[in-house]
């Protein structure tokens, strides 16, 4: 990891004369520049990131490396924003270490793997966990991974730990941590496994929900959405969704009106 | 492909909510889950609950929430809250291929990792009807 010098983002394209394909953005030309000529970026290790410091959003270099033999790492293929992201930037994280990548909803390849990693092979599609577990602390062997006690238990990607709106993520206990997408299932479909559709499942999962009960649903954000859906799994007898946006009420009755099996996602 | 039958869902605003969930024969929802963590959804939330409902407060907030239990004494009300504990991503990939969950139809937004500035004041500022960004990462 490289420390990074205080001051002003500057954005940066990459000319053709460089040769380099990737868009990076750095801070100071002249500073990027002595980094690339003392070899600590390359052509041959070319990941970038995305850090936040103090309000500006900014894409820059950095090496990412195997540091453990649970370690994984996997290249990005597809990830997402999470409302947690925007707490980090507005300081509201007391947890979230300065200058680290954010981003900890992902899909990607592995690429490489620790000696001791098992269930996943270089190759493998993935999904990222939001969380970090070790699986053999107490809290983990009873289901409560987010309590963890590891030192990187719980949440680290994208807060403690450089995270996933990059290319390339290193993730500890990648055996916890990652999950072979099955074959018959996109990326765009497997998007949100690792944080908002988990959070969704485990918030129904634990409300000890009847086929007889009335649920209400307050908030039609991405996770109430998510929400929504795990809660119809459990079939009870009716369902509310509270929502104070009129255009996310409107959502909400779109969304219930897709069919299964495809992708059905309004990307460009 | 098929459409799966849904149990009723009922869409309703935070003025219609109380009223609502108090008119149900039990005097509140059996289950409440609250995503929202705004200003007085909290307060919502067990408001709306019946009589020894479960209350799940899955929401992030700001600030510090109140718990007025003098008032709330003898609702017995069960509140869980929390981070999620995610184990069972295993269940739910399969879940997916089986077509029994859907989440793709929340991208409303695509943009590549050079572009991801703009995703995030789109993201923030809840711009053009977004709901959740897919970030292209090759690019």
């Amino acid at each position: 990891m490289f420390l990074l010098f205080p001051g002003e983002w500057h954005k940066y394209m990459p000319d053709e004369s460089t040769g380099w394909n990737e868009y990076w953005i750095g801070f100071n030309g002249k500073i990027m520049e002595d980094w690339v000529k003392a070899g600590f970026f390359s052509k041959e290790n070319p990941v970038f990131n995305v850090g936040l410091n103090e309000e500006l959003i900014s894409l820059y270099k950095r090496a990412v490396i195997i540091a453990d033999s649970q370690d994984a790492i996997v290249r990005v293929t597809l990830s997402s924003i999470c409302s947690s992201d925007l707490h980090i930037k507005h300081g509201s994280v007391p947890r979230a270490v300065p200058g680290i990548t954010v981003g900890h909803e992902m899909v990607g390849v592995v690429e490489q793997v620790g000696a001791e990693v098992t269930s996943v092979r270089p190759g493998d599609r993935v999904a990222v966990n939001v969380e970090t577990f070790c699986g053999e602390c107490f809290f983990c062997r009873n289901g409560y991974v987010n309590n963890c006690t590891d030192p990187n238990g719980g949440w680290a990607l994208g807060c403690r730990i450089d995270g996933g709106q990059t290319e390339y993520v290193r993730v500890p206990y990648a055996d916890q941590g990652l999950n072979r997408i099955p074959d018959g299932v996109s990326d765009k479909q497997a998007l949100f496994v690792g944080d908002v559709l988990a959070t969704g499942f485990w918030a129904a999962r634990i409300s000890e929900i009847k086929e007889d009960d009335t649920v209400l649903i307050i908030g039609a954000g991405p996770t109430g959405l998510c929400t929504l859906q795990c809660v119809m799994l459990k079939n009870p007898k009716k369902i509310f969704v509270c929502e104070a946006s009129s255009e996310r009420r409107a959502f909400v009755q779109h969304y219930l009106s897709f069919s299964a099996g495809g992708d059905s996602g309004g990307m460009p | 492909m098929f459409s799966i039958i849904y149990p009723s869902v009922q869409v309703v605003t935070p003025e219609e909510c109380l009223n609502a969930a108090q008119s149900l024969e039990r005097g509140g929802a059996d289950v409440v889950i609250e995503v929202a963590g705004g200003e007085d959804t909290f307060e919502l939330a067990w408001k709306a609950a019946r009589p020894n409902a479960v209350v799940t407060v899955v929401a992030l907030y700001g600030r510090p929430q109140i718990l007025p239990l003098p008032q709330m004494y003898g609702k017995n009300l069960t509140f869980k809250t929390g981070g999620v504990d995610g184990c069972d991503c295993t269940e739910i990939l399969s879940l997916i291929e089986e077509g029994k969950i859907d989440t793709t139809p929340l991208i409303t937004h695509g943009f590549p990792l050079s572009r991801i500035e703009e995703a995030y004041k789109i993201f923030e500022n809840k711009e053009d009807g977004v709901i959740k960004i897919a970030i292209d990462n090759r690019y």
